[in-house]
């Protein structure tokens, strides 16, 4: 039954998202164009004069408005998820969805895991954004400027050579957090959302953005607490690198030392927000299942 | 041990300090057609939330052929709820599609066909049909499962006389025999003529249950007659 | 069209009631095919149940019956519709003449009247 969920959530979402990456994709390539032919008509000493000159600042004007827009599609991106989360279970949908012969921990997984799909999925989109601009709208010479791909694999190839395979460690342990911070991120709001449902008659939105602000502080407390009583003891451990001779040691030996230095760290980093998502987890599921009345 | 279709002990339900449902026990045979009456705010809606699995007791406990509301609970339970609540991005097949995903006794070849008579355009979405049409499709939808229970809260309330000859003839084409069908409405003139049984229920409190022919066979009267007598302001 | 019931007699009484009338007039023939009970419940607008019980009291009065697997039938006897019939014909009799003793009508002076009344349908027809 997850997979269903799934399925039906995935779409409710995609409906909405696909047009606005596609519409991203399209907005960074005329964009770029535009950039690049201000860059060239400029190249080419023409004056400011005439039409040229209008066009260069209605081009200027229109690429600005992409850049912008680009934006505007990644918080969109965040919006239409908690949107569709907020409509489904708290609105009349909920009717339909609370008594789908699922439970409501399937429920909640399906929510989680489409919105993370999309968000790694808009973040992909950005990052061929980006990559667009760089190769066509960066060179006043070639159509297509693969100078930053070289300088790139060269950075990586050298430092493959350097420190080899002991990169894969970190980069696992990079995409865990990140991944495992992302589920924070929206557990956070899901949970503000539900309780601005439940707690509020008329302004259920709104009493979620403060119960959002209200969770906030509370982690926060949470976390200084734990941070001065765990974390501190274990960031303290690069203090003890301070006396370490640098000079005197090759860069794996370096890293070496930094790598198993921040470890401790890093794991009671990724527990502890694993830790407050779960909490959230389970205090949405709660609240949904014995709290919640739809109107 | 004979397992009702729904049964409730002691089922009490509380927002805060208000009772809205208090220390209910009743227990509905398989088979039948039931009304639920009673007046605004009666407890109508919260009893049939409990059973839809849409609330939690707060005291008691409430079960659907023996289960406790859950998964195994709401396969059984065909719920349609007083407002309307398709996605209205839908259209009128994939809501189709969307039953038939998640409920095994979904009949879909019966739906399409009730909804070819009905005229409704299956590709249309959800959200540029008609209020009307909209809850005849949520009625076919919800009377084309072969469920064990069906809970129907006012579905003729605010239609026509039209519309509502229409519901009616649907849910009694329709529903299975074996199963039982729990209606909640006020216009009790209008149902009970198609009633097995009905329940008065009033502050939470289940004031009476009685079949429809006893009651006219020992006092001569009509549901609605003694509805008005019960419930006399 | 729902059929009318009215609110003092249960509903399976009146449903019983209505199809024997509507045999005795013809609408379901001798030896004919009856509706399903669902049929029935559709057609006259209540419980499914309901109608069973009005349908299992017709049988008990061989009224109709049960063939295995095909459904009801009118029943082929002609004598038990004509019993039916003369129930029927009784009872509407007594009724009439009690309403009319309510109006201060003897019995002589009702079936007067409605020897005047029959003449008068018979001049109105010519």
């Amino acid at each position: 039954m997850l997979g269903k969920l799934i399925k039906y959530d995935f779409r409710s979402l995609s409906r909405i998202l696909f047009p606005t990456q596609i519409a991203m994709l399209g907005a960074t390539i005329i964009a770029t164009l535009g950039f690049l032919f201000n860059v060239r008509i400029d190249l080419s000493g023409a004056s400011m004069n005439g039409g040229i000159g209008l066009l260069r600042i209605i081009i200027g004007f229109l690429s600005g408005i992409m850049v912008l827009g680009i934006i505007a599609a990644s918080f969109l991106v965040a919006f239409i998820i908690f949107q569709r989360f907020y409509k489904s279970l708290m609105s009349d949908e909920g009717y339909l969805t609370f008594t789908l012969p699922v439970t409501t921990t399937d429920i909640l997984w399906s929510k989680l895991i489409t919105a993370m799909l999309w968000t790694i999925i808009s973040g992909v989109v950005i990052f061929i954004c980006i990559n667009i601009f760089l190769v066509l709208g960066t060179s006043r010479r070639v159509v297509f400027n693969f100078e930053i791909y070289r300088e790139i694999s060269r950075f990586i190839h050298e430092a493959f050579q350097t420190i080899g395979g002991k990169l894969t460690v970190p980069m696992i342990e990079f995409v865990l957090l990140s991944l495992v911070s992302l589920a924070y991120s929206i557990l956070h709001v899901y949970l503000a959302l539900i309780i601005g449902g439940i707690v509020s008659q008329k302004h259920k939105v709104l009493a979620g953005i403060g119960f959002y602000f209200a969770i906030s502080m509370i982690v926060g407390t949470i976390s200084s607490v734990v941070q001065y009583f765990i974390g501190e003891p274990l960031l303290s451990r690069f203090n003890a690198l301070e006396g370490v001779p640098f000079d005197s040691r090759t860069p794996i030996e370096i890293y070496d030392i930094i790598f198993s230095a921040s470890q401790p760290y890093y794991w009671f980093m990724l527990i502890f927000m694993l830790a407050l998502s779960a909490a959230f987890f389970i205090l949405c599921h709660y609240l949904l299942k014995n709290k919640l009345n739809l109107e | 041990m004979s397992e009702a279709t729904l049964e409730c002990r002691g089922l009490s339900k509380y927002y805060g300090l208000n009772a809205a449902l208090h220390n209910v026990n009743i227990s509905l045979p398989e088979g039948k057609i039931i009304g639920l009456l009673g007046p605004n705010g009666s407890g109508k809606t919260t009893l049939i939330k409990l059973a839809s699995g849409l609330l939690t007791p707060t005291e008691g406990e409430i079960l659907v052929c023996g289960c406790k509301p859950g998964i195994e609970s709401k396969a059984l339970v065909s719920y349609l709820p007083e407002r309307t609540y398709l996605p209205d991005w839908m259209t009128v097949l994939d809501c189709l599609k969307l039953f038939q995903d998640f409920y095994a006794d979904f009949d879909y070849e019966r739906a399409v066909s009730m909804l070819q008579r009905l005229q409704v355009p299956a590709h249309a979405r959800m959200k540029t049909l008609s209020k009307g049409t909209r809850e005849k499709v949520q009625l076919v939808l919800v009377m084309s499962r072969r469920a064990r229970l069906y809970l129907l809260d006012e579905p003729i309330g605010g239609v026509d006389p039209a519309a509502r000859d229409y519901i009616l003839g649907t849910i009694l084409r329709n529903y299975c025999e074996e199963s039982t069908v729990l209606i909640s409405t006020h216009l009790i003139a209008d149902v009970e003529k198609i009633l097995d049984e009905f329940i008065f229920i009033q502050n939470g409190q289940v004031v009476s249950y009685a079949s429809t022919d006893s009651l006219r066979e020992d006092l001569g009267k009509s549901i609605d007659e003694y509805f008005r007598e019960v419930f006399r302001c | 069209m729902a059929w009318q019931f009215s609110n003092d007699r249960p509903i399976y009484i009146q449903v019983s009631d209505q199809i024997v009338s509507n045999i005795l007039t013809g609408v379901y023939k001798m030896g004919e095919k009856l509706p399903s009970v669902r049929e029935f419940a559709v057609i006259a607008a209540v419980n499914p149940n309901t109608v069973q019980k009005a349908l299992s009291e017709l049988e008990d009065a061989g009224l109709i019956e049960t063939q295995r697997n095909t459904g009801k039938f009118v029943t082929q006897e002609g004598s038990v519709i004509e019993m039916a019939r003369k129930q029927r014909g009784e009872m509407l009799a007594v009724e009439f003449l009690k309403n009319m003793a309510a109006l201060g009508y003897t019995a002589e002076q009702t079936i007067k009247l409605l020897e005047e009344a029959k003449k008068g349908e018979e001049i109105s027809d010519e």
